[in-house]
């Protein structure tokens, strides 16, 4: 006699229980109304796209987390979806043109990213986030984006986080100034990534003595600039590059209006961070609660992205991961 | 004035264990001779707010990734086999050995490993062992053993192996011969994302008291 095989589901994805869905309900709805009062207005996208469509607004390494499979009446390959920053661009650029900017937009979606083998590394995630698409990129945005960040998980009663701010358009530029090839950059930006200054040295070794004075200076000060506020200025003094000089001063004014509005104490300053998605070109920003090992939200400013569906203007947004959230508030959520 | 906020510390047990716990006792960091109670796998420094975990050497970067472990201490054998998201903000220079492959004497005379196609290889690294050769363009077909993998080649397992070695003299000992050296290996502090984040001055405290120890 065969014994019936046993009721399982997927790798990496759930269900949630009451309980659970309530304590979820509970850390949305502080999010919601958080979004609401700023004047964001939700928007719902699909759970499926062409891999082509999406493609357009995805690094290589999301790519390779897609879950795919083909529709079989075309035989074009269509997707589950990653990430939604790239649908709202999508979305934005090819049906709300008309709408004035800065269009403020949110969403209330699960993503599902599919890990290779379909281990115990594939994850479906709710995902609350929000995105702003204007004209031009302003420290304004950006830090309104970063306060309302704070502002929604105090609400959600959360105390011990940080959200820590960090610039990739600051570390691009430092790697342009670099006479070196691509395939060299790019473990430069692996080691400052980990910020391993031995594997860094080692590399600016091997590389021929090409790297040196400010710029070498600059890479291995890289991996200790995170801290609090005094960074920015530590490494103004090892930027001489205007461009360098440009990217640090809009750093700098964001902070300070995020200062201005009280949030200080929530935030921490990293230059040497590099990490997020391929299309963030600027700010970029991460929630850290203090149990909780991995972000509980990131983001970033991508002024690229919804260039490439066709419509050349700007955006900045981030989103949370919710069930971290319930996770992080532990027992004594609001 | 604002309470400290503890932070624990994975060690690993095994080769590099004596060193590890030697260079956090001479930075001051542990007092006392945590190692005389083998079986104890927990202690605390409360004047310094740390308190140690003593897991297994693979397993540190996990614990470190969760943050079940705010930092610890691991082998660039193990970070890179794993290919964790941590940071690795020091090396602290000990524990210091090479990857090579080896195979057996009588093999090597007349072997030019430029000519290898398909190669049969034991290693407790299998992830680092097929991207080393994928990258020569050489097929590989990988055993994945967990301990003794001089061995291999002598019970006829397979050929060649993928191996720490410090001295050499268990190649030596077991007939077998260094072909070619993957990478240098040492150990390094490793920090979990969320702890730099929200400790970062205890994080760059222990970075700089370590780092006043480490030499060479």
């Amino acid at each position: 006699m065969k014994t019936p095989p046993p009721i399982t589901l997927p790798q990496g994805v759930r269900d949630i229980l009451p309980e659970e869905a309530e304590r979820i309900a509970k850390v949305e709805s502080a999010i919601l109304s958080t979004f609401k009062r700023y004047g964001f207005r939700r928007v719902i996208t699909p759970l499926l796209e062409y891999v082509d469509t999406l493609s357009l607004g995805m690094g290589r390494d999301m790519k390779t987390k897609v879950l795919k499979f083909m529709e079989p009446g075309s035989g074009m390959v269509m997707a589950i979806r990653p990430d939604i920053t790239p649908q709202i661009a999508r979305l934005v650029a090819t049906r709300m043109r008309d709408y004035p900017l800065p269009l403020k937009l949110y969403y209330n979606e699960n993503v599902f990213r599919y890990a290779d083998g379909g281990g115990e590394r594939s994850k479906e995630i709710l995902q609350i986030g929000a995105e702003c698409v204007s004209g031009d990129a302003s420290p304004e945005a950006d830090s309104e984006m970063v306060v309302m960040a704070i502002d929604a998980l105090k609400k959600t009663g959360l105390k011990d986080f940080k959200i820590d701010i960090g610039d990739v358009g600051f570390v691009k530029k430092v790697l342009a100034r670099l006479a070196v090839p691509d395939e060299e950059k790019r473990k430069i930006k692996d080691a400052i990534a980990k910020k391993d200054n031995s594997g860094l040295e080692s590399i600016l070794k091997t590389s021929g003595g090409i790297i040196t004075g400010a710029d070498r200076k600059l890479l291995l000060s890289l991996a200790t600039f995170y801290g609090e506020k005094e960074v920015i200025k530590k490494a103004m003094s090892f930027s001489k590059d205007p461009a360098l000089k440009e990217s640090l001063e809009y750093l700098k004014k964001t902070i300070d209006i995020i200062g201005r509005k009280g949030c200080m104490d929530s935030i921490t300053i990293d230059l040497g961070e590099v990490r997020g998605f391929d299309y963030y070109t600027g700010i970029i920003f991460e929630g850290f609660a203090e149990n909780v090992g991995t972000p509980i939200l990131s983001g970033g400013r991508y002024d690229t992205l919804l260039e490439k569906y066709g419509y050349p203007v700007k955006s900045t947004g981030f989103a949370f991961d919710v069930e971290d959230i319930v996770t992080a508030l532990g027992g004594n959520s609001l | 004035m604002k309470k400290i906020k503890p932070i624990t510390i994975a060690l690993p047990k095994g080769r590099t264990l004596r060193e590890t716990v030697e260079l956090f006792n001479r930075a001051g960091i542990i007092t006392g001779d945590i190692l005389s109670d083998e079986r104890r796998l927990i202690f605390e420094n409360r004047k310094e707010s740390v308190r140690f975990m003593l897991v297994r050497a693979q397993d540190v970067p996990t614990y470190v990734e969760y943050g079940a472990a705010d930092a610890g201490v691991a082998g660039g054998d193990v970070l890179t086999e794993q290919a964790k998201d941590l940071y690795e903000p020091m090396d602290l220079k000990i524990g210091r050995c090479r990857m090579v492959v080896a195979e057996p004497k009588g093999l090597k005379a007349g072997d030019n490993p430029r000519h290898w196609t398909r190669i049969r290889v034991a290693t407790k690294y299998p992830n680092i062992t097929l991207r080393h050769f994928l990258k020569k363009g050489i097929q590989v077909e990988i055993i994945k053993l967990y301990g003794s993998i001089e061995l291999a080649p002598l019970l006829g397992l397979c050929e060649r192996i993928v191996d720490l070695v410090q001295t050499g003299e268990t190649l030596k000992k077991n007939g077998l011969l260094e072909v070619e050296t993957i990478m240098e290996i040492s150990s390094r502090l490793v920090c979990n994302r969320a702890s730099l984040k929200t400790k970062p001055k205890r994080i760059k405290e222990l970075v700089d008291r370590l780092s006043k120890y480490i030499s060479g």
